[in-house]
C-alpha cells in the first residue's frame, strides 16, 4: 500500500475524475500555480490547463452562484472555498439555490456540485478562518455534508461526492492535509451515507466527525491501558448518516460520547444524540449520553486558549473515564 | 379539602411501620371505619381504619414500603378531588417516594432497566454502583448471575440445609447478595422446590399476621441454636390450690383461676431468681433485664399472639388472673394494643387444653427462652415405694445455646420444678 | 503635476513630514521585525506584510483626525501604526499576550483600537467596506463630523460588498472614503486577470462616485488624493473613490512561493518605486532632513521595536478562563 496525504489524496480524487469526465471542472481562488490556499490544487492547472482548473476572482457569491448555475445545465464543478469560513458569502447560492431547486423545480432540475471547505482550528488563524460551520448545512434538506477524517476515505468519499447529483458540501481539515495514510492509487469510492468503524471496542462508544476521530482514537489507545474498551465510529457523512451503525454500536456498548469539534450548542452531534435518545437503542444505554464539542466563543488566536477551545485527546480520555464511572 | 392518612403510632416504642398491603385502591370509596392498609410493626399487623367516609385519592407508598409513625402514607377526600399540597409537602411527598423502594423511582440507566425487565427483576432490590446510586447494567447482571460468593455463609448453609435452590432466591443485601432474611422469606413462601403435586383447595398468599409469624419463626429457628429441657411436674398440690382459690379470685376479679395462670405466675417468681434466662440478644449484645415480663402465646384464627403482663414477678395471682382474661377477652374481639405486646422477656406456650404431651417450642425471639406446657394428665406414679395416681404435666424449656448455657437453664427448671410442686410458698 | 510642485502646494510643516517618514520606517522595521520573530517560531498563525506600501498607509492616514476612522483589512499593520495605534500593544497582540490590543485573541488579522479611530483589521475580503459605510452613516445621522477611510485591496474590488457599499454610499452620500492599494495581485490573482478595466477607478463611475487613480507609492499623490476626499466628505459632498497602485514586496502571507509574478518585477519595485526612498529623496531635496537624520530615524525605529518586542515578550499569556469572556456584552 502507497501512503500519501490527506491533500494528496483529494487532488488525486479530483484529478481521477477530472481525467474520466470532462464535464467535472474545478474553480476556486488562487487554485493556479499558487495551489489554493493550501496547496490541494497545486499541478492541477499544468495537467488540465485554466478551462477546467478555472481561477477565480475573490468573489463568493458570484462563483458559487455560478457553480450552481453550470452545475443545472450539465457541467459537475468542484469550488474550492478558500477557508470555509468564507461560504457564508455563499450562503444563499448554496441554501436558497442549489439546495432547494431540484424540489421547487419539481425534479425538472438537477444540481452536481461539489463545495470543497478547508475548515477546523489549530493553525493560529484565529476566529475568522478556523470555524467548523458544518451543522449549519446539514440543517438545510437538499444539500449533503461530508467529512472525512483521514486520506483513504477523503478520497473515496469525494469522489462519491463529485458523482453524486446533488450539491455537496465536502468539509476538510486544514490540520489534517499533512496527515498521511494508505491510499490505493486505482480508483475507488466510498458511498455517502455508510458510517466506518475506526476502531472496534465494547465498553465505550465514540462517535466522532473529522479531526476528533483521530483525538478519539488515540484517546482509545490511551484508555486500553485503563482497560477500557473503546470503539470509535466515524459518520464520515453527515447528510446522508448511517444511523444503523452508530444504533447498533450504541447498543452494543450501552455507553456513548459523542465529539465533534464545533462549537458544541447545536452542533451536529447534538442530531446523533438526539437520535440515540430517540431509538430503541434508548433501552441499552447504560450512562447517560454525554457530548464534547468545542466552547460557545469564537476561536481565540492564542495558541493555549485555541487549543483549550475545543476537545482535546485528553478531555475525550477524561469523559471516557466519567463514563465508566472511574 | 383532601385529609391525610398517616402512620399510626401503635405503642410507645413503636418508630416505624410497615405497610404490608394496600386494601383498597386510588379512587375506591372506603366507608368510615373500613380497612385502608394493614400496617406491620415489630409485633404485630394490624388495619389502619379510615376516621371518616370518603375516597382514597392517592397512595404514597408501595406495599412493602416502611415509613416512620406520623408520616403522611395516603390522602383521602371527595371523588377526583385534587390533593392540595403545599411547596413543602409536595417535596417531602417525592422525597418519601423516592425512598421507598417504588419500582419507578429507583434510579437506573435504561440498559439496567431492560435487562431487570426481561428478567423480572425488581430494580428496588439492587443498589446501584453508578453516580447517585443508579442502578447500572452491570449491577444488574451480577444480581442475575448470584453465584455462590453472592451469598452470605450463614444463608449459604440455610439453603443447604433447607435443600432450597438458590436460583429461586432474590438477594436484598449489598449488590444483590442473598442474606439470611432472604434465605428466610423464601422458605416462609412456599418455595417451588417443595411444592406439592396435587391441586390446592384453594392459594392463599403468604402476607399479614402469617406471613409476620413465619418470618419470625423461621428467622428464630435457623439463628439460635435451641436446646429443649423436659421436666415432669407432679401438679398435685396445684390442682387442689387452684380449687381452693378458685372462689377467691372469682370473687375478687370476676374471673376464674387456670392452671395457666399458676403456671405463669410460678415461671414469673423463678425467673426473677434465676435472672441468667431473662436475657435477650439484639445486634451482637446480650441485654438483661431486671423486669420479668411474662408473655403467653394466645391462639387466635389469623394466628399465634403472644400478649405479655408486666412485671409478672411483682404482681399477685389475682392480678395475674384479671390481666390474662382482660387481654384475652380484649385480643379476641379484635382490640390488638401495641401495649398488650411489648417488652414480654419469656413465654410460656401452654397446649395444656389440647391431647398432647409435650412438644418443643420455638422462642419467641429476641426473648431467649421459651416454656412449653403440655396437659394435666393423672398417672401412675411411684412414690415412696408405693404406686400412686397424681396429676402429672411435662414441661419443655427451648433456650438459646448462643446465650444460655446448659446449667443455668437446667437450674431454672430445677426450681420451676420446685415452686410448682409447691405451689404455697409462692404465695408467701 | 511634479512632486516639486505638490510639496509646495501641500504646504506641510517639517514636523509633519519627519513625522511621517518616521512611520513609514517604523512600519518597514515592523514588519522586518514581525518577519524575523516568525520564522524564529515565536509567532504563530499567519501574517500577511504590507512591506513596500507604507505610503498608502501614512498618506491616508495623514488628513484623518484621531476622531476619523478607518477599517482594515488582513494586511492591516502598517494601516494600525498609521493610524496612531499603539505598536508595543500590537506586538503583544501578534505573541497572543494578554497585553495585547484583543487580549490575544484577535491576532494579525484583527487588530483594532477604537481609541484612535481603528475599526479594526478583518479577515474576510471587503468586509470592511459596508461596515466603514455603516460607520459613515453614524457619523452623518449624529452629526459627528467624521470621516471614514476603507482600505481594501485589488481583490477585494470583485466582491459584491465592494459594489454594493459603493452605491450605498454614494445614495445616500455619507463622508466615506474608499481607499484601494492596488499592490496588483489578489493573494495570487493578478489584477489583470481578475478584472478586466482598465483600472479600479473607473468602477466609482457606475456609482456616481469621483475616483482616481494615483502613485501610491509617492506619499505625496497620497495625502493631496486623500486630503481632497476628507474635505469633499466633510462638506457632505459624499464619498471618494481612490486608486492607489503599489506593490507588496513580500508574499501574500508565509507560505507564498510567489509563482504567480516574476523576480524581475519584484526587484523594479524594490529598486525603483521604494515608497521610502522616494519620499526621503523629497524630503533631503527639499531640506527637511540629511542622511544622518535619516540613518537617526531608522535606528529610533528600530530601538522602538525592541522595545516592543521586549514588552510583548515579558507579557503574560492570557489566563485560560478569558476563553469564554468578551463573548457577549
Amino acid at each position: 500500500m502507497r501512503e500519501i496525504s490527506y491533500s494528496e489524496a483529494v487532488k488525486e480524487a479530483m484529478t481521477q475524475v477530472m481525467r474520466e469526465d470532462n464535464d467535472v471542472f474545478i474553480m476556486g481562488e488562487d487554485i493556479g500555480v499558487y495551489g489554493g490556499a493550501f496547496g490541494v490544487t497545486s499541478g492541477m492547472i499544468d495537467e488540465f490547463g485554466p478551462e477546467r482548473v478555472r481561477i477565480t476572482p475573490i468573489s463568493e457569491a458570484a462563483i458559487s452562484g455560478c457553480a450552481v448555475g453550470s452545475a443545472m445545465t450539465g457541467m459537475r464543478p468542484i469550488l474550492e472555498i478558500q477557508f470555509s469560513d468564507f461560504v457564508v458569502i455563499a450562503m444563499d447560492n448554496i441554501v436558497n439555490q442549489a439546495a432547494k431547486m431540484r424540489y421547487m423545480f419539481g425534479g425538472k432540475a438537477k444540481v452536481p456540485m461539489v463545495v470543497r471547505l478547508p475548515a477546523g482550528s489549530g493553525a493560529g488563524f484565529a476566529a475568522q478562518h478556523s470555524q467548523s460551520l458544518e451543522a449549519w448545512m446539514t440543517h438545510i434538506p437538499g444539500l449533503k455534508v461530508v467529512q472525512p477524517s483521514n486520506a483513504y476515505d477523503a478520497k473515496g468519499l469525494l469522489k462519491a461526492a463529485i458523482k453524486d447529483d446533488n450539491p455537496v458540501l465536502f468539509y476538510e481539515h486544514k490540520m489534517l492535509y499533512n496527515l498521511k495514510g494508505d491510499v490505493p492509487e486505482e480508483s475507488y469510492e466510498i458511498p455517502l451515507g455508510v458510517a466506518d468503524i475506526k476502531r472496534e471496542g465494547k465498553d465505550i462508544t465514540i462517535i466522532a466527525t473529522g479531526m476528533m476521530v483521530n483525538h478519539a482514537v488515540e484517546a482509545a489507545q490511551q484508555l486500553e491501558q485503563e482497560g477500557i474498551d473503546v470503539e470509535v465510529i466515524d459518520p464520515r457523512t453527515l447528510v446522508p448518516l448511517d444511523e444503523k451503525a452508530i444504533l447498533e454500536s450504541v447498543k452494543k456498548t450501552g455507553r456513548v460520547l459523542v465529539v465533534y469539534e464545533a462549537v458544541k450548542r447545536g452542533g451536529f452531534g447534538t442530531e446523533i444524540v438526539s437520535l440515540i435518545a430517540e431509538s430503541d437503542a434508548f433501552d441499552y444505554l447504560d450512562a447517560p449520553i454525554l457530548r464534547l464539542g468545542g466552547v460557545e466563543a469564537p476561536i481565540p488566536y492564542n495558541p493555549k486558549l485555541e487549543k483549550a477551545a475545543i476537545p482535546q485527546v485528553s478531555d475525550i480520555y477524561q469523559k471516557c473515564l466519567e463514563l465508566m464511572n472511574k | 379539602m383532601a385529609r391525610e392518612v398517616v402512620m399510626p403510632k401503635l405503642g410507645a416504642t413503636m418508630e416505624e411501620g410497615i405497610i404490608v398491603s394496600w386494601l383498597v385502591n386510588d379512587g375506591e370509596f372506603i366507608e368510615e371505619g373500613d380497612p385502608i392498609a394493614e400496617i406491620q410493626t415489630d409485633k404485630i399487623v394490624l388495619e389502619v381504619e379510615a376516621e371518616s367516609s370518603g375516597h382514597l385519592l392517592k397512595k404514597l407508598y408501595d406495599a412493602g414500603s416502611t415509613v416512620k409513625v406520623h408520616e403522611i402514607i395516603a390522602y383521602m377526600g371527595e371523588e377526583n378531588e385534587a390533593i392540595e399540597q403545599t411547596e413543602n409537602s409536595s417535596e417531602s411527598i417525592d422525597n418519601k417516594l423516592e425512598e421507598s423502594n417504588e419500582q419507578g423511582k429507583v434510579r437506573k440507566t435504561p440498559a439496567a432497566n431492560k435487562l431487570a425487565k426481561d428478567n423480572g427483576v425488581d430494580l428496588s432490590l439492587i443498589s446501584g454502583t453508578g453516580p447517585n446510586s443508579r442502578v447500572q447494567k452491570q449491577d444488574v447482571e451480577n444480581y442475575l448471575q448470584q453465584d455462590t460468593s453472592k451469598i452470605t455463609p450463614l444463608a449459604q448453609k440455610m439453603v443447604q440445609d433447607l435443600k432450597i435452590d438458590d436460583k429461586d432466591l432474590i438477594g436484598s443485601g449489598q449488590h444483590g447478595k442473598i442474606t439470611k432474611k432472604d434465605v428466610l422469606s423464601a422458605v416462609s413462601a412456599t418455595t417451588s422446590s417443595q411444592e406439592v403435586e396435587s391441586t390446592p383447595l384453594k392459594k392463599v398468599p403468604l402476607k399479614g399476621m402469617r406471613k409476620v409469624i413465619a418470618e419470625r419463626m423461621s428467622e428464630s429457628y435457623y439463628t439460635a441454636p435451641h436446646v429443649t429441657m423436659t421436666t415432669e411436674i407432679n401438679m398435685t398440690e396445684c390442682v387442689s390450690l387452684r380449687k381452693q382459690l378458685l372462689p377467691v379470685i372469682e370473687k375478687e376479679t370476676g374471673y376464674r383461676l387456670s392452671f395457666n395462670d399458676l403456671i405463669v405466675k410460678a415461671v414469673a417468681h423463678t425467673l426473677s431468681k434465676n435472672k441468667a434466662l431473662n436475657i435477650s440478644l439484639q445486634n451482637n449484645e446480650i441485654h438483661f433485664y431486671e423486669e420479668v415480663n411474662i408473655g403467653f402465646a394466645v391462639s387466635l384464627d389469623e394466628g399465634l399472639v403472644v400478649p405479655v403482663i408486666g412485671n409478672t414477678d411483682q404482681i399477685g395471682l389475682a392480678e395475674i388472673v384479671k390481666r390474662s382474661k382482660e387481654i384475652v377477652a380484649n385480643i379476641k374481639s379484635g382490640k390488638l394494643s401495641p401495649e398488650y405486646f411489648e417488652n414480654g422477656t419469656f413465654t410460656i406456650s401452654n397446649l395444656g387444653m389440647f391431647a398432647v404431651d409435650s412438644f418443643t417450642p420455638i422462642i419467641n425471639q429476641p426473648q431467649s427462652a421459651i416454656l412449653g406446657v403440655g396437659r394435666i394428665l393423672e398417672k401412675p406414679i411411684v412414690k415412696n415405694g408405693e404406686v400412686v395416681i397424681n396429676s402429672m404435666m411435662q414441661l419443655s424449656l427451648s433456650f438459646d445455646h448462643r446465650v444460655i448455657d446448659g446449667a443455668p437453664a437446667a437450674q431454672f427448671m430445677t426450681d420451676l420444678k420446685e415452686n410448682l410442686e409447691n405451689p404455697f410458698r409462692m404465695l408467701v | 503635476m511634479s512632486n516639486e510642485l505638490l510639496f509646495q502646494e501641500l504646504g506641510l510643516d517639517n514636523q509633519d513630514l519627519k513625522k511621517m517618514l518616521y512611520d513609514m520606517i517604523l512600519i518597514r522595521k515592523f514588519e522586518e521585525t514581525l518577519k524575523q520573530l516568525y520564522q524564529q517560531g515565536k509567532i504563530h498563525g499567519t501574517m500577511h506584510l504590507c512591506i513596500g506600501q507604507e505610503a498608502t498607509a501614512v498618506g491616508a492616514c495623514f488628513p484623518l483626525n484621531n476622531e476619523d476612522k478607518i477599517t482594515s483589512t488582513h494586511r492591516g499593520h502598517g494601516h494600525s501604526i498609521a493610524k496612531g495605534t499603539d505598536v508595543k500593544k500590537m506586538v503583544a497582540e501578534l505573541f497572543g499576550k494578554v497585553t495585547g490590543h484583543c487580549k490575544g485573541k484577535g491576532g494579525s488579522m484583527h487588530i483594532a483600537d477604537m481609541t484612535v479611530g481603528n475599526l479594526g483589521a478583518n479577515g474576510i475580503v471587503a468586509a470592511g467596506l459596508p461596515l466603514g459605510v455603516g460607520a459613515a452613516l453614524t457619523s452623518k445621522m449624529k452629526e459627528l463630523g467624521y470621516v471614514v477611510l476603507c482600505f481594501f485591496g485589488d481583490g477585494a474590488t470583485n466582491e459584491g460588498a465592494f459594489h454594493e457599499s459603493l452605491n450605498l454610499a454614494s445614495i445616500w452620500k455619507l463622508p466615506v472614503i474608499f481607499f484601494c492599494e492596488n499592490n496588483l495581485y489578489g493573494m495570487s490573482g493578478s489584477i489583470t486577470e481578475m478584472t478586466n478595466i482598465e483600472s479600479i477607478a473607473v468602477r466609482g463611475s457606475s456609482y456616481g462616485i469621483p475616483s482616481e487613480t494615483i502613485n501610491g507609492n509617492n506619499i505625496l499623490e497620497v495625502i493631496k488624493a486623500t486630503q481632497d476626499a476628507v474635505e469633499r466628505a466633510k462638506k457632505g459632498e459624499g464619498p471618494t473613490l481612490i486608486e492607489a497602485e503599489t506593490y507588496r514586496w513580500e508574499g501574500h502571507s508565509r507560505s507564498d512561493a510567489r509563482k504567480y509574478r516574476t523576480r524581475e518585477e519584484e526587484k523594479e519595485w524594490k529598486k525603483e518605486k521604494d515608497p521610502i526612498e522616494v519620499f526621503k529623496e523629497i524630503l533631503i531635496s527639499n531640506n527637511v532632513i540629511n542622511e544622518n537624520e535619516f540613518i537617526e530615524l531608522n535606528e529610533k525605529a528600530q530601538n522602538q521595536m525592541k522595545e516592543a518586542v521586549e514588552y510583548a515578550e515579558n507579557s503574560d499569556d492570557p489566563s485560560i478562563d478569558t476563553l469564554m469572556t468578551d463573548i457577549y456584552a
